[in-house]
């Protein structure tokens, strides 16, 4: 799993890139933690070469969320393949994030 | 019978007909006791009146015949003066005559030759002629006239004879007239006192029968004078008179009476007697032969006579008699009068009865609020009306409770239709519950013995097991029906989380043991049967043993456990046993063993081994059949007990496996791309296309991170061995490993519907899972954990 962390405009982005699968969590979890720092910045998520995401993965998206929320940031996902896009659909997470 | 009746139907007629009854028996006593009175004062005053006559006619007659005895008693005592001399003896005899009008010939018999003169025997008369008075001079002595002197009861003989006065017997005076006649003679005596004449008075008798006629006490008597020879001096059958002996002729008609009577007359008796008719008849006495009479009778002793009255009683008793007649006729009017007036006065009074009795007769037909009559009277009847008009007003008023009673009722049953149907929809209904299912077909019934009952049984299928209970909740009818329903409710929200029988039996019993005030409890029978395996793991809550229907039939062997809801912390204990397949296990309440016929015996546990032997298709069939052989056994009689039964059929066919591999791990998340790429090849194996595979991917992940974090505490070491299998319906993968009992299926749900401040971390894992896979099974054997993800081909 390999992610890539970019400020562009006023959001900060990450690229994802690869498995975030179980084994890949703790790491991609603490590559994550920069975008913890989002006040008055929207984040976006880019799903585009992410190939798979197990629960550990949703998780770790999850927590960003319950933190971006209170400051009032915005979590976009880009680029979700239509099956990975099923996978959020069977978990609830449809609802939770806005897509591009 | 009739008459009865008739009195029954009418209070005037029974009334009147009592009066009249009281009224006569009354009137007749009295009247006959007065009667009877009268009667005999009547006699009473009879027999005086009759006895004073007698007396007053035998005195009468003795007067005038002594009149005439004492006349010739003087002119004999002067005779001798007159008599001797032949001249002067017709002057004494003439004055003697005139002067004595009763003397009808007086005669002067001297004896033979005292007048030698005049012949042997000198007896100058006088006679007086009846019809004309004269007297007439005669002499009736001489050859041709001796019969005086000669016949043998002359006067002339019994005068010397006795020396005395001397009244003869009464004769018939055959020389003029026919005339009754009697003689009265006396000796006349010389100086040397020597009989030399006897002067000798004839007396006429018909006046005795005008004396005694005018002496008769009544009109309508009889009378009779019998003289010493038995020959009538007087009768009322004039030709009686001297020409019959009255003993002889009494004698001849043997009548005793008549005898009787004439004897004691003879014998100069006073006295009286009653006679009937026999005697009456024969002695011509009387007119009317039917009735009796009374005789008088009584001696004239001058002359030897006895003298007879008759008194017919019917004459006596005329008086009483007409007394009564009158009396009768009276009572007849009077008791017509009575039934008259009665029938009309009482049928008057009664009449408010019969207008009661029509408002009566409304008031039955329905009509609550008819009015009843007026009656200004505060009499019975009044008193009826008022209290028929009480009844009236609670006859309303119950009825109106009785439709509130009834609607209420009818308002019961239909919610008890309703609560029928309720406990009914939570059975399962339809039949077969899984057709879409090889593996298993079950049958379940149930039959309440009242709208709503006591037994329950549940069957589901989670994660590969099927979950299945059977129950008994003590009584019947709704207590019984709420706490099944409690019941079931604890068994679906339990066995979702929980597949353990003894943990489901046991978190069943603590809920209800809380708030058990009832002191209700439930037999209950929990099963899981891993359906891939056949594996039975069982508890039982002091419910009847199943029957396993195989190749043998027996009972399933069960633990005495207590039933639910009695002891909250009793240990339940679970058992364990393999399903063949092809196997029924049949379960079902004591309402099957304990159905009842009306000679109150039991179906029995032998009834239920014997048919199900016979049985071997299919659970309804079993079911169907069962059902039938309760139903002719039970026959007439009520059915006292729910009657439920469940049919569990395992139907697995074994397929033959098409692809095997596996892969042993280590339990580190890390050895996760080692996971895909085994995930992976077998996808490829397979065939399948990129979604598919990555969504298997994700889902033996989770589950194997799952039991890699969970199966084995913090630290240790294991393995987490993985083998795919594949046949021609379905791929599974068996996930097994030896760490503590760890069941993932027994997490709760996750909610997704939960926004982000509420959603959990945790859980996602195995919810995945389920999303993917088609089925996920857990089961503990020995001491690994084995779950098995199934998903169809």
């Amino acid at each position: 799993m390999k992610t890539t962390f970019q400020k562009e405009d006023n959001n900060l982005v990450m690229y994802f890139e690869g498995r975030l699968d179980t084994a890949a969590a703790p790491k991609t979890d603490q590559e994550m933690k920069v975008l913890y720092d989002c006040d008055g910045h929207d984040i976006v998520l880019d799903c585009t070469k992410l190939d798979y995401i197990s629960s550990s993965g949703l998780r770790l998206f999850l927590s960003l969320l319950k933190v971006a929320k209170p400051k009032r940031s915005h979590v976009y996902i880009t680029g979700l393949s239509d099956d990975l896009r099923q996978v959020f659909a069977m978990t609830g997470f449809t609802n939770l994030f806005e897509f591009k | 019978m009739r008459f009865f009746n008739i009195l029954n139907k009418s209070v005037a007629t029974r009334t009147t007909i009592l009066v009249l009854i009281l009224v006569t028996v009354l009137v007749l006593v009295g009247g006959m006791w007065q009667v009877q009175h009268v009667r005999g004062i009547i006699s009473e005053e009879t027999h005086r009146q009759a006895n004073r006559s007698m007396d007053g006619a035998i005195r009468m007659m003795d007067n005038r015949i002594s009149n005439v005895e004492t006349a010739v008693n003087t002119a004999a005592a002067y005779a001798d003066i007159y008599a001797t001399q032949e001249s002067r003896a017709s002057e004494m005899l003439e004055r003697l005559i005139a002067f004595n009008e009763d003397i009808a010939a007086i005669t002067l018999m001297y004896k033979e030759n005292y007048f030698p003169q005049h012949g042997r025997y000198f007896a100058p008369t006088i006679t007086r002629d009846p019809v004309s008075g004269k007297l007439e001079m005669d002499e009736i002595g001489g050859p041709e006239n001796d019969f005086c002197y000669l016949e043998t009861d002359s006067n002339w003989i019994y005068t010397n004879l006795l020396d005395r006065g001397y009244w003869c017997l009464p004769y018939m005076d055959s020389i003029s007239t026919k005339r009754a006649m009697v003689s009265y003679s006396v000796p006349l005596h010389d100086a040397n006192g020597q009989t030399y004449a006897v002067l000798c008075a004839d007396v006429d008798l018909r006046w005795v029968q005008k004396i005694v006629e005018d002496a008769k006490p009544y009109q309508y008597s009889k009378v009779m004078v019998l003289s010493r020879d038995s020959q009538y001096v007087c009768h009322p059958n004039q030709e009686w008179i001297q020409s019959i002996n009255a003993i002889c002729y009494a004698r001849q008609t043997k009548d005793s009476d008549f005898i009787d009577i004439t004897s004691r007359m003879l014998r100069w008796e006073k006295g009286k007697d009653t006679i009937t008719k026999g005697f009456l008849h024969q002695s011509s006495m009387v007119e009317d032969s039917d009735a009796a009479s009374v005789f008088y009778f009584a001696p004239i002793e001058r002359v030897q006579w006895s003298v007879c009255f008759s008194i017919p009683e019917n004459k006596i008793m005329e008086g009483p008699n007409q007394l009564r007649s009158n009396m009768l006729f009276l009572l007849g009017t009077l008791l017509i009068a009575i039934a008259i007036v009665l029938n009309v006065v009482i049928r008057a009074q009664l009449r408010p009865m019969k207008m009661l009795e029509e408002s009566a007769e409304d008031v039955a037909k329905g009509n609550f609020l008819t009015k009843l009559p007026e009656i200004k009277t505060h009499d019975e009847i009044r008193h009826l009306r008022d209290s028929f008009e009480q009844m009236q007003f609670s006859l309303a008023k119950y009825v109106d409770e009785l439709k509130a009673t009834t609607a209420q009722k009818a308002s019961i049953v239909s919610e008890l239709k309703v609560a029928s149907d309720i406990q009914m929809s939570m059975l399962p209904k339809t039949y077969p519950p899984f057709p879409e299912r090889d593996d298993i077909d079950i049958f379940g019934q149930l039959k309440p013995a009242k709208a709503v009952g006591g037994d329950l049984f549940d069957f589901f299928i989670r994660d590969e097991k099927l979950m299945f209970c059977i129950g008994d909740v003590s009584g019947k009818g709704v207590p019984a029906s709420l706490v099944m329903a409690v019941t079931r409710a604890l068994f679906r929200s339990i066995s979702a989380h929980e597949a353990s029988p003894d943990r489901i039996v046991s978190s069943i019993n603590g809920a209800m043991s809380e708030n058990n005030d009832s002191s209700m409890f439930v037999t209950l029978f929990v099963g899981v049967l891993d359906l891939p395996t056949g594996r039975l793991r069982y508890a039982n809550a002091g419910h009847d043993a199943p029957l396993i229907i195989g190749s043998e039939i027996c009972h399933l062997p069960v633990d005495a456990n207590l039933p639910v809801g009695i002891m909250p912390d009793w240990k339940y204990t679970v058992q364990e046993t393999n399903i063949v397949p092809q196997t029924i296990i049949f379960l079902y309440t004591d309402g099957l063993t304990e159905a009842e016929n009306i000679d109150h015996n039991l179906f029995g546990e032998q009834r239920i081994l014997d048919i199900a032997k016979t049985v071997q298709r299919t659970p309804r069939e079993l079911i169907d059949q069962m059902t039938e052989a309760v139903h002719k056994y039970v026959g007439e009689a009520e059915q006292s007990d729910d009657l439920t039964m469940l049919a569990i059929q395992y139907t697995k066919k074994q397929l033959d496996v098409r692809f095997q591999r596996s892969i042993t791990l280590p339990n580190d998340v890390n050895e996760v791309p080692r996971l895909a790429e085994f995930v992976d090849s077998v996808c490829e194996a397979m065939d399948f296309d990129m979604g598919t595979t990555m969504k298997l991917n994700l889902a033996i992940e989770e589950a194997v991170v799952n039991v890699m974090n969970y199966a084995y505490p913090a630290g240790t070491k294991g393995d987490v061995n993985i083998e795919a299998q594949a046949n021609d319906v379905r791929l599974k993968f068996v996930i097994t490993d030896s760490g503590v009992p760890f069941d993932p299926t027994a997490k709760k749900e996750v909610d997704t519907t939960l926004s982000a401040e509420e959603r959990s971390i945790g859980g996602l894992g195995i919810h995945l899972v389920r999303q993917i896979m088609d089925s996920i099974n857990y089961e503990r054997v020995g001491g690994t954990n084995v779950l098995t993800l199934r998903k169809k081909l």
